[in-house]
This record gives C-alpha cells, sequence and structure tokens, in this order.
C-alpha cells in the first residue's frame, strides 16, 4: 500500500529529451547534400577538406619512428596511418 | 508492442535530410532506390513495457562489463581474435576506466517477455542521428501529446559535459572515416560533435586518414595535438593499421573514446563468455564458439561482422547466407530466434546505453530474417500522455 501511495504521488518520469537542438548538424546536411550531387571529388573529403594532406601523407609514407619495434611498428608514416579501411563502419 | 499505419508528414524527406538524415537512400541490388526512414507506419509501445526493457538494457550491459572483465581476468583474448600485444593495453583501458560514451544493442523483442540480445555494438554504433533527432521530431510533428522512449540527445549531452569535466584540454576532436561514402558516418560523427559542443567542449572534426604522428603524439592536419578523440572507427581496423600500435603504448598522451576495452563488448565472441557465464539468463540465448553443439537451429555470426554480412542461418529446412568478407577472425554460433514479424515486417529493437543508462531505442525492419543494409528505420512513440 504504501509503494502504491508513493507510485501515485510521483510525476512520471519523462522518457524522451526536453528539447533536440540541431545545431551546426543542418549545415553539415546540406553541405553533404550539395556534396552528393556534386561530381567533384574534393567533396570527398567532407566540408573540412584536407584530400590534399592526404595524397601528400601517402606519397611520403615513412618518416618517422617511434617506439614498440617488437610489435612492427619501427617506422609509421607521418599522416594516413588510419582510415585505410574501406568498408563502411556503420555498427 | 504493436504496429500502427501513419501518414506520412508532407514534405517528410526534405524535413528528414535537412535535419541530418542525409543517407536515407538506400540502393536495391536491381539499382531502384528505397528509403531507408519509413513514416508510413510507426510502432506504438507502452510505458510498463518501456520501464522493463530499460531495466533489462541496463542489466546486460552490467552482464557485459563483467563478462569482459571475466576476458581480462582469464586472458581469453585469443578467443576474440585479440593480438597478443594489444592485450596489456586492453586490459589497462578496463582497470582504468577512461571516459565511454555509447552503445547500442540489439535486441530480439515481440512485444512478449523476456527480450533477447542478439549483440552489442559498443564500439561504433550507428543509426544514431535517426534514433536521437529524426524520430524526435517526428514525434514532435505528429503526436507531441505523447512520449517517446528516447532521452538520447540529453543523455549525450550529459556524458559530455562530465567527460570534458575532467579534461586538461577542452579541445575534443572527433574521426570518422571518409571511405563510407553514404555520408552516415559523417553525420554520426558530426552529431556527436554537437552534442559535444552543447555541453561546452571545444570540437574538430577530422576523418581518420588525416591524424597524423609527429614521433611522440598524434596531431590534426593543422597540427594541433590530437589529446582526446572520439573515433567512429572500430578498434578492431586501428589495431590492424600502422597507427594502432602506438595508440595502444602507455605514452601516447591521447584518450581514445570508446576505450580500447569496448572492443571486448562489440565482438559476437561476447556472447558465448556470456553464455557461459549466466547460463539460461532469461535475457540471453545460448551460443559458442566451438561450434552449434547440440543447437539444431541456430545463427553463425561472425565474430567482427557488421550490418549482417556473413551471417548465416542455420535451420533442419533451410540455410539462409548474407555476403559478406567477415569470418577470417573467427565465428560464433548462437541459437537462432526469428526476428518477430509485424505485418510481415521483421523488427529488431536498439536499445541505447549511453554511460551506463539505458536512454532510449530505435526500431529497424527487414524484410529478411537477417537485419542488413536493406534495414528500413520507423519511428515510434509510448502511448502514455506526457506529464501523465
Amino acid at each position: 500500500m504504501r509503494y502504491n501511495r508513493r507510485v501515485h504521488k510521483t510525476p512520471r518520469r519523462r522518457l524522451r529529451s526536453a528539447s533536440v537542438q540541431l545545431g551546426a548538424l543542418t549545415a553539415l546536411a546540406l553541405t553533404l547534400t550539395a556534396c552528393d550531387s556534386d561530381d567533384d571529388d574534393d567533396c570527398a573529403m567532407g566540408p573540412v577538406g584536407g584530400g590534399g594532406a592526404v595524397a601528400m601523407a601517402l606519397q611520403n609514407p615513412v618518416s618517422k619512428t617511434a617506439g614498440g619495434e617488437q610489435r612492427g611498428t619501427a617506422a609509421v608514416p607521418e599522416r594516413g596511418g588510419f582510415g585505410t579501411h574501406l568498408a563502411s563502419c556503420g555498427g | 508492442m504493436r504496429r500502427e499505419a501513419s501518414t506520412p508528414r508532407p514534405g517528410w524527406d526534405a524535413t528528414v535530410r535537412a535535419q541530418g538524415l542525409v543517407y536515407i537512400d538506400t540502393e536495391l541490388p536491381d539499382g531502384g532506390l528505397m528509403s531507408y526512414w519509413d513514416e508510413t507506419a510507426c510502432y506504438r509501445l507502452d510505458l510498463d513495457e518501456v520501464l522493463r526493457l530499460e531495466e533489462a538494457t541496463e542489466e546486460l550491459h552490467r552482464m557485459a562489463v563483467a563478462a569482459a572483465r571475466h576476458v581480462v581476468d582469464r586472458r581469453r583474448y585469443a578467443e576474440f581474435g585479440i593480438p597478443e600485444w594489444a592485450a596489456d593495453a586492453v586490459a589497462r583501458s578496463l582497470r582504468e576506466q577512461p571516459p565511454t560514451l555509447y552503445g547500442r544493442f540489439d535486441l530480439w523483442y515481440d512485444g512478449s517477455w523476456p527480450p533477447k540480445l542478439l549483440e552489442y555494438n559498443a564500439d561504433t554504433p550507428t543509426a544514431l542521428v535517426e534514433a536521437a533527432i529524426t524520430q524526435w521530431y517526428w514525434l514532435e510533428d505528429t503526436r507531441a501529446e505523447h512520449d517517446q522512449w528516447n532521452g538520447i540527445h540529453e543523455a549525450l549531452v550529459g556524458a559530455w559535459r562530465r567527460i570534458g569535466a575532467d579534461l586538461h584540454d577542452p579541445l575534443l576532436h572527433v574521426a570518422w572515416s571518409d571511405e563510407e561514402e553514404t555520408g552516415e558516418d559523417h553525420m554520426t560523427a558530426g552529431y556527436l560533435a554537437e552534442t559535444a559542443h552543447q555541453a561546452g567542449l571545444l570540437t574538430e572534426l577530422i576523418p581518420m586518414r588525416e591524424i597524423g604522428w609527429d614521433g611522440r603524439r598524434f596531431r590534426d592536419a593543422a597540427d594541433t595535438p590530437v589529446n582526446t578523440c572520439f573515433k567512429l572507427y572500430p578498434w578492431e581496423w586501428m589495431l590492424a593499421e600502422p597507427y594502432g600500435p602506438l595508440a595502444l603504448e602507455p605514452g601516447t598522451p591521447t584518450t581514445w573514446i570508446e576505450p580500447a576495452w569496448k572492443l571486448l563488448l562489440s565482438n559476437k565472441a561476447l556472447l558465448a563468455v556470456l553464455w557461459e557465464l549466466y547460463p539460461g539468463h532469461p535475457y540471453l540465448l545460448p551460443a559458442y564458439l566451438d561450434s552449434p553443439r547440440s543447437m539444431t537451429e541456430y545463427v553463425v555470426k561472425p565474430l567482427l561482422g557488421r550490418e549482417g554480412a556473413s551471417v548465416r542461418i542455420v535451420t533442419p529446412a533451410e540455410e539462409i547466407t548474407n555476403p559478406g568478407i567477415y569470418g577470417d577472425e573467427g565465428w560464433c554460433y548462437q541459437e537462432f530466434r526469428a526476428l518477430p514479424s509485424f505485418d510481415g515486417n521483421r523488427l529488431v529493437l536498439g536499445s541505447w546505453v549511453v554511460g551506463d543508462e539505458s536512454v532510449g531505442a530505435g526500431l529497424r525492419e527487414s524484410t529478411s530474417l537477417i537485419t542488413d543494409g536493406y534495414a528500413r528505420f520507423l519511428p515510434h512513440y509510448v502511448s502514455t500522455p506526457k506529464g501523465a
């Protein structure tokens, strides 16, 4: 009985977010939508760009030495050492 | 829970795209297009069942973390396909408890009790924008008097606020794979960056390929140190790439979100370990790593598979195989439980976790028994009016 009284007196918890602000998401969506209808390959890098930097890194892949040589990391690229997997990373 | 027909909003397509769902066009094998977002129908859930599903989700999360501790304590890394050189870093990550943000359970649930765990995407879960944003606005536009199991946005902002309070450098890099062509990963990363921004953090979106190494630390394209990085990029891919060992080095001053131990949760071997630790648990299906054992109906899942690829369903009557590239890393055999059918559509319930809390759901339908890249996302509402 005490439990039931308490339930009746407690306002029900709201399950959903009180507000959802899109912020910069709309601008990003517009940019990606524009890129999707554009054949310009530069768009593939998204609005932050960087295609040039990646291309340079791939041309000069080995320039820095790092620790952990026993793990096969004696030499690693200056840039581009992540992100080469081709498939989607969606969960 | 039940499926209801619903009248789409005028201009819904442009609306959801402007809200971030730019990846709604699914190309079919015949070259046609199908919309991933579907508001011709929706699901109605009762408050009581949502509260029970919340409890189930949090119990599953606790069990999953306990299973991860078990794997580390017993050094069962090989069963997860984790290289021995990464083991100490994974153990350290679990022990030190660096920040963790989110995860998504995929549950079998037909409205009866109990739900059953199908998998836990705890490293790089997507289907986030549609769950947190698109369906939230759909409810505002169509059923504002009702509630929705969707506190995802608020929870993410709150989690970032807590994470940010412990950071020396308020700059958060949010990295994604620009190899992913639909825009889903880019939008998901952009959305997470936005939630961090709303929590007061400075954010920088960066393709994973633009991360560089200067011999001591990771840097972005502008040579700014990457001290804290949310990466929408699986750990198993990172470990296989040149920077993988560096990312795990104790001396590397980058905090990765999600942390390395999360790769234990997003691995299908977790399903077998859970069954071993909690045999007969009502939320679990029998699962094994060595073989299907005595099961006559089972699903063969690649340990590191994604989006239903390389999954095989075996029953006495037939075998259904989804093509894919996964499986070299090993397999998990899980008892087959046909996805529930609602008006001929196969449903999987995605139950979101932020931190350690259950915070919302996203529902996806498929025509096949395997939820894959041809699934559709349907909004839902909770039938008790707001504030009741």
